[in-house]
């Protein structure tokens, strides 16, 4: 006789639950009105591949893959294509792997590759990131290129590069580099560079690593010493000088991976958040000098809520709710949650992974890309993220956890809390890749910004916007003395019924760059009634009843819109 | 019946507190005392003796399952899977349903990440045995699949089953806490506080909610005493710190916070040689490594774990024997700490390192005569050994 008559019973029912609880609870499909389209191969992008190099000695670096961008390198008012294309390692490989890529936008939604044209086919290196901005100040859009070794600073010279790494200030420093982000720290209108360092390995100092205890498998960065990022002054001249003492910048953990540029304490100087792969997250605090003071772990946005230092990948900062209040998304490993972190008062900022309803559903992926942006243009800031773990094989280790996996489209209710729609949507977002770069741009002129991803060996994917149904404006900016690319503007857009924050800026996300125009959305609304434009200066400047559907650029003290 | 009883209480920690009822025939008393000695010996961290007792029971056993279920805790616990794996099949085996064993299996499985699998065993556990741990277990394991939902129902339905089971009131105040239900996750977190209150972690939890929820002054004693018991502890001082920032100690947190970061920098450590024993364990360095950084933080009890399975794995290592014998030592445990001396140089008398620790702690110990006699040892093999020289002219001087 069974000493629980009724067990089975009750058991029947309640693993008819468990079966029947599991179901996601996504948005209603009738409520989402975006989607995305893959157009990597009618863009003619499809012969990407990038390339790790590995021939199985699995060095780290092979896990990390690299980040790829827009930039209009003609200066043509449309976003070209930047891609990184991995390395291959001295010796090892027979086939030797172009550094860059360079795409060039047929203004038809077509790409055509003109690499060799711009004059960056003969580097051939172990790449990482790109940023992108006018360093020069003489209305180009040059770039900063990452490696494993030396970087690399790439003038334009009218659509064609020339590298002017050689002389520069920028060569000496021979480390592995990430992510790296054009800011101009002191205001003095030339855009200074700060470039994320990672670990100290080289081949030489490889470590055998394992899953299983018997094969070897891809390190992950606490075994390896970390090497402090570097600020780079731009002199005006061409040259920069390496001030990361001076700027304050130093001790450092290292190991970073991503940066974003933000003004957390509206103080018009511009601050910098910084993800570290295993090690605090920081915070740089603009003293109103150009030099800073790093307050990560004393704010509060340094690590979980366990105090525990988590992988920091992609990073973004922006205002994503009512409070006004600037808020940092932090892209982690999986089994961590992505970390976000609102400015509550003074420097102190407030742990709202949780709250924002992004922490559970980011647990059991593994984000790289990261930025915000608004995907369906109703005036809210959604975050996006390319996820992919780093080791091969992680799903015969770790039940629920995939090499491969889908991306993450968080859409904001318009008060900081976000649903990922991606399970509902289904399409290009939903098929696994082993994501690491992402940027956002509005590559076909027609107001809705599209996403492009990298694969760590693996092509690029460029995933077209196919919400047409809401009204946009969008605005590029022009100081009349500062930075030309008028980095640190802060613009906000005022509508009946949102107050839009925004800010021009490079970095972001992981080793990518999206474009510098700011694109409000306005929903149904057809006019945006005022417009704020905040400049690095401290000036402001405002306009109104600016109607939708165009891309204007503004001149610092001309006083008006000039439609492109 | 008094050994009845108490085996039935061993039985209740097999599968992590549950009462056993096994419905099998009951072992002869003999058996049930060699078990009983097996599971102290298992609680001291006595691998080999443990799996020495149960294979001695084994002779005299009516049934063999539970012999083999306690073979299958004692691999468990030495992270031995595939050896538990079998433990636990061939307990099942003889006893199909042997309750608790499934229980095991699914934590087995649940250990090595296989938690598809730890929730097929578990949900067979609970299908012969509606009992809270299994339950609880089963939820766990769905919050590592990301299936809350399923999860939540887990952890209610074990509390519905035993209204006082804090682990599933404080599995039900970490998930509601993930998914940002701060007020329901105090109140969960409350409620195990409030069973067991003498448990750290709990508390530790129900503090850090409070912090979250911007309330940081009330968690600032329980973050206090928390830190006292575990210095090593990084969450609890940066807890510690962001309650006293926000109750305006700003200097005391920031001093916190800093301190934070110096112990995670220790955990991180440890963290990396957690993950070396996982990926070699068969390797008694790794363990001997992991519980040396244990010992230096102050996890004495964790310290001795890991050297005890480093001893399994290579029993005859006097190193780590001797490593052994200091944590003793500083367990306060000196009884112990010198029999395992003892038991040292009894196989290898020329470790004079060995008979310096045992003549120091026999003059601490105020037996000074033993103390001479084991320094004296180590003249015998070294006659020139100064600290030996030095120890017993100090000695002698007094």
């Amino acid at each position: 006789m069974s000493l629980f008559p009724a067990g089975k019973i009750t058991v029947f029912f309640v693993v008819i639950l468990f079966i029947t609880c599991d179901s996601k609870q996504p948005a209603s499909t009738n409520e989402i009105q975006i989607n995305f389209t893959n157009v990597t191969a009618t863009a003619g992008l499809a012969n990407f591949r990038h390339v790790t190099g590995a021939v199985g000695d699995k060095w780290f670096p092979e896990s990390m893959g690299s980040g790829g961008g827009f930039i209009d390198y003609n200066g043509d008012g449309w976003s070209d294509i930047l891609l990184v294309g991995g390395g291959t390692w001295p010796g090892k490989s027979v086939a030797v792997a172009p550094a860059l890529f360079l795409y060039h936008n047929n203004q038809d939604g077509t790409f055509k590759n003109v690499t060799a044209a711009a004059g960056l086919d003969d580097l051939h290196t172990y790449g990482f990131g790109i940023t992108v901005a006018d360093y020069d100040n003489d209305d180009d859009q040059d770039f900063f290129f990452t490696t494993i070794w030396q970087n690399h600073l790439f003038r334009n010279d009218k659509g064609t590069f020339t590298n002017v790494s050689l002389g520069s200030g920028l060569e000496k420093d021979s480390f592995w580099s990430t992510t790296a982000i054009f800011f101009d720290a002191d205001q003095d209108g030339w855009v200074d560079l700060y470039v994320g360092s990672y670990v100290d390995w080289s081949p030489e100092n490889d470590i055998w690593c394992t899953l299983d205890g018997n094969t070897k498998n891809y390190c992950t960065p606490e075994l390896y010493d970390g090497v402090p990022s570097r600020f780079y002054r731009n002199n005006g001249d061409g040259t920069f000088s390496d001030k990361t003492e001076q700027a304050g910048f130093l001790p450092s953990p290292g190991k970073m991976l991503g940066a974003a540029e933000l003004d957390f304490n509206n103080d018009g100087w511009p601050d910098l958040a910084v993800a570290s792969d295993t090690q605090r997250d920081l915070l740089y605090v603009n003293n109103g000098d150009g030099t800073f003071k790093e307050i990560g772990a004393v704010s509060g946005m340094a690590y979980d809520e366990n105090g525990r230092a988590r992988a920091g990948m992609g990073i973004d900062a922006g205002v994503v709710d009512k409070s006004g209040k600037e808020t940092i998304f932090v892209g982690n490993f999986s089994k961590e949650m992505i970390g976000v972190f609102r400015h509550q008062s003074g420097n102190f900022f407030e742990d709202r992974a949780a709250i924002s309803k992004i922490g559970r559903p980011s647990l059991m992926t593994l984000t790289f890309g990261l930025f915000l942006f608004d995907a369906e243009l109703d005036g809210d800031l959604d975050l996006f993220t390319a996820n992919g773990h780093v080791q091969i094989g992680i799903e015969d280790t770790q039940d629920g956890i995939y090499y491969r996996e889908p991306s993450h489209l968080f859409l904001n209710d318009g008060d900081g809390h976000f649903t990922d729609i991606v399970p509902s949507i289904s399409g290009p977002l939903d098929r696994p890749i082993v994501g690491r770069g992402a940027a956002y741009a509005d590559y076909d002129k027609n107001g809705t910004l599209d996403i492009l991803v990298t694969e760590n060996g693996g092509p690029v994917h460029l995933f077209r916007n196919e919400n047409n149904e809401n009204n946009f404006l969008r605005v590029n900016v022009r100081p009349s003395s500062g930075n030309r690319n008028g980095l640190s503007t802060k613009l906000v857009g005022i509508t009946k019924n949102k107050r839009m924050e925004r800010r021009v800026k490079t970095g972001s996300s992981f080793m990518s760059h999206s474009e510098t125009t700011v694109t409000f959305g306005l929903g149904s609304e057809e006019v945006l009634d005022s417009l704020y434009v905040y400049w690095p200066n401290n000036s402001m400047e405002m306009f109104h009843n600016i109607h939708s559907g165009k891309e204007i650029n503004i001149t610092e003290g001309q006083g008006k819109l000039a439609v492109q | 019946m008094r050994f009845l009883i108490t085996l039935l209480l061993f039985l209740y920690c097999c599968s992590g507190n549950e009462k056993q009822v096994v419905d099998v025939p009951y072992n002869n008393l003999r058996t049930n005392r060699l078990l009983l000695q097996g599971s102290d010996a298992l609680k001291q961290h006595n691998f080999m003796q443990a799996l020495a007792l149960a294979d001695s029971a084994d002779k005299y056993a009516v049934q063999k399952a539970d012999i083999h279920f306690f073979k299958g805790r004692v691999y468990s616990e030495l992270g031995r899977f595939s050896e538990a794996e079998q433990a636990y099949k061939n307990a099942l085996k003889a006893v199909p349903g042997y309750r608790g064993a499934l229980n095991n299996l699914g934590n087995n499985a649940y250990r090595q990440q296989n938690f598809s699998q730890a929730i097929d065993y578990y949900i067979q556990e609970v299908t012969q045995n509606q009992a809270p741990i299994p339950l609880r277990a089963l939820g766990r394991a769905f919050v590592e699949l990301g299936k809350t939902d399923s999860a939540r129902t887990c952890f209610q339905k074990a509390i519905d089953l035993d209204m006082n089971y804090a682990a599933a009131y404080f599995n039900l105040a970490q998930l509601e806490e993930d998914e940002g239900n701060f007020k329901q996750a105090l109140q969960h977190a409350g409620r195990a506080y409030g069973i067991e209150p003498d448990n750290l972690e709990y508390r530790y939890v129900y503090s850090t909610l409070l912090v979250q929820m911007d309330r940081g002054s009330e968690a600032i004693y329980n973050l206090r005493k928390i830190v006292e018991k575990w210095p090593w502890h990084h969450g609890a001082h940066y807890n510690l710190g962001r309650a006293l920032i926000q109750a305006g100690q700003k200097t005391d947190g920031e001093n916190y916070i800093e301190q934070a970061e110096r112990v995670r920098a220790v955990q991180a450590k440890i963290d990396h040689l957690e993950n070396t024993v996982r990926a070699l364990p068969d390797d008694p360095y790794s363990y001997a490594a992991l519980a040396f950084a244990l010992r230096k933080v102050g996890r004495y009890n964790d310290a001795m774990h890991s050297y005890k399975v480093a001893l399994y794995l290579d029993p005859g290592n006097f190193d780590i024997w001797n490593n052994v014998a200091n944590l003793y030592l500083l367990q306060g445990d000196t009884i112990t700490a010198l029999s395992t001396y003892n038991y040292i140089v009894d196989r290898n008398p020329a470790l004079t390192d060995i008979w310096l620790n045992m003549g120091v702690v026999y003059a601490l110990s105020n037996q000074k005569e033993k103390a001479r006699s084991a320094w004296k040892q180590v003249l015998a093999y070294q006659s020139e050994n100064a600290a030996a020289l030095n120890y017993l002219k100090k000695i002698n001087g007094n």
